[in-house]
């Protein structure tokens, strides 16, 4: 109660100061004068007795101080002091101020822009319910042979009985990505589409905000024409009208292989924020009915999803699976299970973080820089501290002044912060890369907001301690001097930082420096052929109006010949891949050795190409012949393979001639050729075993276009869309690129995170000197006096100069030293991102030193220069 | 000669308090020099650290103020006791007095050790 009571008093003494204040000077007074009277009636002269008592009283202005200490809430009250006061000094030295609000604004605001993805992709749960128990179900194989196989789900049959027989999971569910034609009216479009066991949404936890969801017997065929729609979709088709439930949308099936026009009744609608797969644009869910030919058992390519019942790991989980899929027949897959999370992020959390990690390295050199700019400030404002403490106040308050000083620096700076964050937040997302998940979750979110409020805080804090400390300690009696820099010039903290400064740029550039030698040593693959004037692009016929094999390679057939003969193509080709653009055919066969047994298994790329395909690009196969167009419908199912999977069938042996099964030809193709290696899954990848077969022997509803042009290839673009729709104006031509483009982004992500490393080490750099600068340039102004003696005893220029840049080069070698340590045992984050040379390669660890110590020499030479032109007679006079 | 001591700390509200128990309404000047009196010049007060203890002592609600007339027509903020205050002092005078009574017979007991040991 009485702490209450005290509270309510102290409150209310925060207000009507002055009069307060004028109370307790009249207080003083009267009680001065009622001693004045005591001591000239005990018979003191009048001027006596005034100083008796003002001696009686003691310090005034401490008196006072206590008192309002005592009068309000003395933290409150004194830090509303301190705030104005440290916006007074700011305000003073704008020339500070601005340096170090836009230095540390950097360094925030970059911080807030890099946590933003962090937040955005990596730690925002996805937005389903209890996300954390979502997994993914793959099956793989272990073994020589299986590395490149690609986890694509689970077989059909084992899904079956994953389904029945699990005893850790809610509810599992199996689906299957896809893409539609819908039709309203005359107008149609191409949207992402998901058929997906009727499960799945109960699985995601989340369901349609108008109608409902599948019903477990609409997975039976026939019943299996009902579509719940995005709200992007229903907001564009049915302008957001209730009435759009009950509707029926024409679809046009484009794969799997089957005729599928048909009409579907729209029964639900989903909310907004709903997407699956997760970053998808995905408009159209659609019932799975999953196969139960067992003799799909052997092809994983089912993706599957589950919740897990509460309290189970995905370890066990996996145990569980794994004993169902150890009694399926044929095959006994190896399960993997993944979070669903994980699943998704998990290839860029590492870069990620290391992107974090080095932007708070620039956040911590920022601070580091200003704290020991502020360091220089308080010894030239050691006689303001000094007069500050005879006045009253407190060590302790001293030291806070200074820290609300650099906190209120760290709030403008982090205001101006946001504004910078804003600005990169847009310019990185504009560059990046694709294989970016998750993009559309990044903005300045509330706990984006909440982490730049934190990092200033804390840069406040890291800012303000050294200065405070060293505030809190000043010597009265040695500040009072008159004209008395008692330093010797020795700064051991400022060297310090700078030296930490130095370590933490080091690490940078070396992280930088690798990524740069990096994209050179991508920049100088050889692709094997000239990569300049080639236009790519796609075309995906629908399966409705292109349902057979002769009808697709008619299309194609057309086109290409139309291509060929517009003027400016030097040549035109197709297939359904091209260098870099990955693929997703894929075809396993078992190796046998010489004694007929099993000796690994080969999981290699397929494809379909025309005729003309390498010569087109510029190649020529090795050994054996191109395809012809000879190469037909009616004539012997042929084949061409890569150097690569002849190394590992057939060694030295030769391949023409030999059979070779696959997942795709009805029979086993005639190897006829042999094409050299290339670069399908990225320029950074090895060359995998490939199968090449005639496109007129496996005709698909899709082709990626290669045209060789004389000039500018999208130029061209025009004039082959236009012969898209000569043929049919229902098609169109989808990803026009130039080759060039695809090499660009085939090495986006890479690029992305070279061009932010490459930011934050030049930023570190310019800081480093500037460091180093401010440290030289502040012992030099505190040693003229020194130098001027010095000169006048014969000091030469150069013996002056070599100890000033002693001065700045201590700190630069002892932080390159610690730095490069430091940066060999960092750097192996890298590692994943690293094309070409390792994490210790010598040149950026020879480069990097040299760059930090040109640059520490010229943060040197201009205080270097001042010394060696001080006039021993101005320097002495000074004193 | 003996050294003038500092008034300790906490120990200077109860003082201030009982002072005022027994003079009745003072003002600031008056309380400091009663103190003085009192510990017949053993205690150096410096009368500017009356101010703040007993604004804490108003704040606290055991003293009261309030602004009078002197005899020759200066105003004068005088404190007195409040019912709080008399309360507080019964219970502090009854604590220090145990305490002291304590330390008392622990010191004296200290120097008959110390002089066992030196015969």
């Amino acid at each position: 109660m009485r702490g209450l009571r005290i509270l309510v008093y102290r409150l209310g003494g925060l207000f009507q100061r002055s009069r307060r204040d004028h109370e307790l000077d009249e207080e003083i007074e009267s009680n001065l004068q009622l001693q004045i009277s005591d001591n000239i009636a005990a018979g003191m002269s009048a001027d006596d007795a005034r100083r008796q008592a003002l001696i009686k009283l003691g310090g005034i202005d401490q008196t006072k101080e206590a008192y309002r200490e005592q009068r309000g809430l003395p933290l409150l009250d004194s830090l509303s002091q301190d705030l104005s006061y440290a916006a007074r000094v700011l305000r003073k030295s704008p020339g500070y101020t601005s340096v170090a609000v836009l230095t540390l604004a950097l360094g925030i605001g970059a911080n807030a822009a890099i946590f933003s993805i962090v937040y955005g992709v990596l730690l925002q749960p996805l937005p389903y319910k209890d996300p954390g128990r979502l997994v993914v179900v793959n099956e793989t194989k272990k073994g020589p042979g299986w590395s490149g196989f690609a986890m694509l789900g689970v077989s059909p049959p084992d899904f079956h009985a994953f389904r029945e027989r699990n005893r850790s999971f809610e509810k599992v569910a199996a689906y299957s990505p896809g893409s539609m034609v819908v039709r309203i009216g005359q107008q149609s479009e191409r949207v992402d589409s998901l058929q997906a066991t009727h499960e799945l949404f109960s699985v995601l936890g989340r369901e349609p905000m108008l109608g409902r969801s599948f019903r477990a017997d609409e997975e039976i065929a026939g019943n299996n024409h009902v579509v719940v729609i995005s709200w992007r979709l229903w907001q564009k088709e049915f302008a957001g009208n209730g009435s759009a439930l009950g509707r029926t949308l024409t679809l046009d099936r484009q794969m799997p292989s089957t005729v599928d026009t048909e009409k579907y009744v729209v029964i639900g609608i989903m909310p907004p924020s709903f997407d699956f797969p997760v970053d998808s644009e995905t408009d159209l869910w659609m019932p799975l009915t999953v196969s139960s030919d067992p003799n799909l058992q052997g092809a994983t390519y089912l993706p599957m999803i589950g919740r897990l019942k509460p309290g189970v790991s995905t370890a066990q989980a996996e145990a569980d699976l794994q004993s169902i899929a150890n009694g399926q027949k044929p095959y006994q897959w190896m399960v993997v299970l993944d979070q669903l999370a994980d699943n998704v992020v998990s290839k860029v959390r590492p870069s990620l973080w290391m992107l974090f990690g080095a932007v708070v390295f620039v956040l911590l050199i920022a601070a580091a820089n200003m704290a020991s700019l502020a360091l220089s400030r308080v010894s030239a404002r050691q006689k303001e501290a000094a007069v500050r403490l005879a006045l009253g106040a407190g060590r302790w308050r001293l030291a806070r002044a200074l820290l609300i000083e650099s906190m209120l620096l760290a709030t403008l700076a982090s205001t101006v912060g946001l504004l910078i964050a804003r600005l990169g937040m847009t310019a990185m997302l504009s560059i990046a890369p694709s294989t970016l998940p998750r993009l559309a979750n990044v903005h300045l979110s509330l706990p984006v907001l909440v982490f730049t409020f934190l990092a200033a805080v804390v840069t406040g804090l890291l800012l303000g301690a050294a200065p405070a400390w060293r505030a809190g300690r000043t010597d009265l009696q040695q500040a009072m001097k008159e004209g008395s820099p008692t330093l010797t010039g020795r700064q051991p903290l400022q060297t310090a930082m700078v030296g930490f400064e130095v370590v933490l740029a080091v690490v940078l550039l070396v992280g930088a420096g690798l990524m740069i030698r990096t994209m050179a040593k991508l920049r100088s693959v050889d692709l094997g052929f000239d990569p300049h004037h080639i236009l790519t692009a796609e075309i995906l016929l629908p399966q409705g109006s292109y349902s057979t094999g002769t009808q697709q390679l008619e299309f194609f057939d057309e086109l290409l010949d139309r291509i060929c003969k517009l003027p400016g193509v030097v040549a035109a080709s197709g297939g359904t891949k091209f260098p870099m653009s990955r693929g997703r055919m894929e075809f396993s066969l078992v190796h046998y050795g010489d004694d007929g047994k099993a000796r690994q298994t080969l999981v290699g790329g397929f494809s379909s190409i025309t005729p003309n395909y390498f010569r087109g690009l510029g190649l020529h196969v090795k050994s054996g012949r191109d395809f012809t167009d000879a190469d037909n419908a009616d004539a012997t199912p042929v084949g061409i393979v890569n150097e690569a999977l002849v190394r590992i069938m057939w060694q030295d042996r030769n391949p023409m001639g030999q059979k070779l099964p696959n997942g795709f030809t009805k029979q086993a193709v005639t190897i006829v050729g042999v094409a050299p290696d290339m670069h399908f899954d990225g320029i950074d990848k090895g060359a995998r075993p490939e199968l090449f077969v005639p496109f007129a022997q496996k005709p698909w509803g899709f082709m990626r276009l290669i045209v060789r042009t004389e000039r500018d290839p999208l130029a061209l673009a025009p004039s082959i869309g236009a012969q898209v729709r000569a043929i049919d104006d229902a098609q169109t031509l989808d990803k026009v690129r130039t080759f060039d483009e695809v090499l660009h982004d085939s090495t986006a992500d890479r690029r992305f995170y070279m061009l932010l490393l490459s930011i934050f080490a030049a930023l570190s750099l310019v800081l480093a000197a500037i460091g180093v600068f401010g440290v030289v340039s502040y012992a030099v102004t505190q040693r003229t006096h020194e130098i001027g003696v010095r000169r006048a005893f014969g000091a030469s220029d150069a013996q002056i100069m070599t100890m000033v840049l002693r001065k700045g080069l201590l700190p630069a070698v002892l932080g390159l030293i610690v730095g490069s340590v430091g940066a060999l045992a960092l750097t192996r984050v890298l590692r994943n991102l690293l094309f070409g040379i390792s994490s210790t390669d010598p040149l950026t660890f020879a480069a990097v030193p040299a760059a930090l110590i040109i640059a520490a020499l010229a943060a040197c030479w201009f205080p270097a220069r001042r010394a060696a032109h001080v006039d021993p007679m101005a320097a002495l006079r000074y004193e | 000669m003996v050294e003038k001591k500092d008034v300790r700390q906490g120990t200077l509200a109860l003082m201030i308090l009982k002072t005022l128990e027994t003079m009745g309404p003072l003002h600031a000047y008056g309380v400091a020099r009663r103190i003085e009196q009192i510990s017949d010049g053993l205690l150096e007060v410096q009368y500017g650290t009356i101010y703040p203890a007993l604004l804490k002592l108003e704040q606290e609600g055991y003293a009261a103020s309030e602004w009078t007339s002197s005899e020759n027509n200066r105003r004068v903020r005088n404190y007195k006791l409040t019912r709080a205050g008399r309360k507080r002092i019964h219970q502090e005078a009854g604590e220090w007095q145990k305490t002291a009574a304590i330390l008392e017979r622990f010191l004296s007991l200290g120097k008959q050790g110390i002089t066992r040991s030196t015969t």
